[in-house]
């Protein structure tokens, strides 16, 4: 059977809620079953690439220590938004795990290219 | 660009398709609950497969069955327990995001030692696999947000 | 096969529109038919447009029921939603 290619569009802050880190397990369960996982990250969840994240904190699982999990789960591509990033005052070499940015017009390729695209 | 609706040369004519819908939105903190009962029902009146409704993150809300809707509220419940009971399509709510939800069955409500169980009938509670195997086995996934 | 966005909100609009091709199809839903689309050319589900008032303000949009939205999520391969 070909290879399913999951994109997960993350776009809410990392502690906006649990969300971001319900939508990565999912993709993380997803991996486990060998779908091909990539994760995108928009608006304000390129906050997540932050490091130094405590959610211990707050009572919560950090996002940051979950992304820098991801290689364990061969999800080994993670795109950023350009935008995003430098609108936030962020550059891609601050960030907890390597990222690949993007243009805008990119991100539209990059939609073309999967199969599925999940949600936080 | 908009094309006209119907078979265009660039896709190629794929009748029937399965689907699978992922349902992220509670009944009145959002409309997608309802937007996704109403898709899935024009799904499965047009001849589409519909194997698996998901239920997750706030979604998993659609499942309590202790909801009281007002007159003028489309009661999605019942809306999603009817499409259930008329064609079969399951309606899985995700463990993780249900027990954190408060949304537990029997088997949970004993496991966690909870005064009572609340999810309504053809609601099941499933792992992320279900989720995964519903997708490989579509042709189509749509996520109803709020 | 191109992408089919979904527009559940104003500003799923605007996180969506840069990142459109040429080809995708663009379907506002829900509050996503608050969205100026300053005219460019998209679909917008009829009974939210009609529910919110917003009908005769959709300039340029083709209103589909949900059997045409149905139709719409069968020729176009992803479909992102956008909150």
């Amino acid at each position: 059977m070909r290879e399913l290619k999951l994109l997960l569009l993350l776009r809410r802050a990392p502690y906006d809620g649990v969300y971001v880190p319900e939508a990565l397990d999912a993709a993380l369960v997803a991996a486990a079953f060998e779908l091909k996982v990539s994760i995108l990250l928009l608006d304000d969840a390129v906050f997540g690439l932050l490091p130094d994240q405590r959610a211990d904190l707050i009572g919560r699982r950090t996002v940051g220590k979950l992304l820098l999990a991801l290689p364990d789960y061969e999800i080994e591509r993670v795109y950023v938004c350009g935008d995003s990033l430098s609108s936030r005052g962020l550059h891609a070499g601050d960030t907890v795990i390597p990222v690949q940015v993007l243009s805008a017009g990119e991100q539209a390729e990059l939609f073309g290219s999967h199969d599925i695209v999940w949600n936080d | 660009m908009l094309g006209t609706l119907g078979k265009t040369q660039a896709s190629p004519d794929l009748g029937s398709m399965n689907f699978t819908l992922i349902v992220h939105s509670a009944p009145h903190s959002g409309q997608g609950s309802h937007t996704a009962l109403d898709f899935a029902r024009s799904l499965v009146g047009g001849g589409h497969g519909l194997q698996r409704v998901f239920f997750y993150l706030d979604g998993a809300e659609n499942a309590l069955s202790t909801r009281v809707f007002p007159q003028e509220e489309t009661d999605v419940l019942v809306g999603w327990q009817t499409l259930a009971r008329e064609h079969g399509c399951e309606l899985a709510v995700c463990i993780a995001a249900a027990l954190r939800r408060g949304v537990l069955n029997h088997e949970e409500a004993d496991r966690y030692e909870r005064r009572a169980a609340n999810t309504a009938d053809h609601f099941v509670i499933v792992g992320l696999g279900q989720l995964i195997d519903a997708v490989v086995e579509s042709d189509q996934c749509i996520t109803f947000v709020n | 096969m191109s992408t089919l966005h979904l527009i559940f909100s104003r500003t799923g609009y605007d996180a969506c529109k840069q990142r459109c091709k040429h080809d995708d199809a663009v379907l506002l839903l829900q509050d996503g038919v608050y969205a100026n689309t300053a005219g460019k050319a998209v679909y917008a589900l009829e009974s939210d447009s009609l529910a919110r008032g917003v009908h005769n303000r959709l300039r340029n949009a083709t209103f589909i029921n949900m059997e045409q939205f149905v139709e719409l999520t069968s020729q176009h391969k992803p479909v992102v939603s956008w909150r």
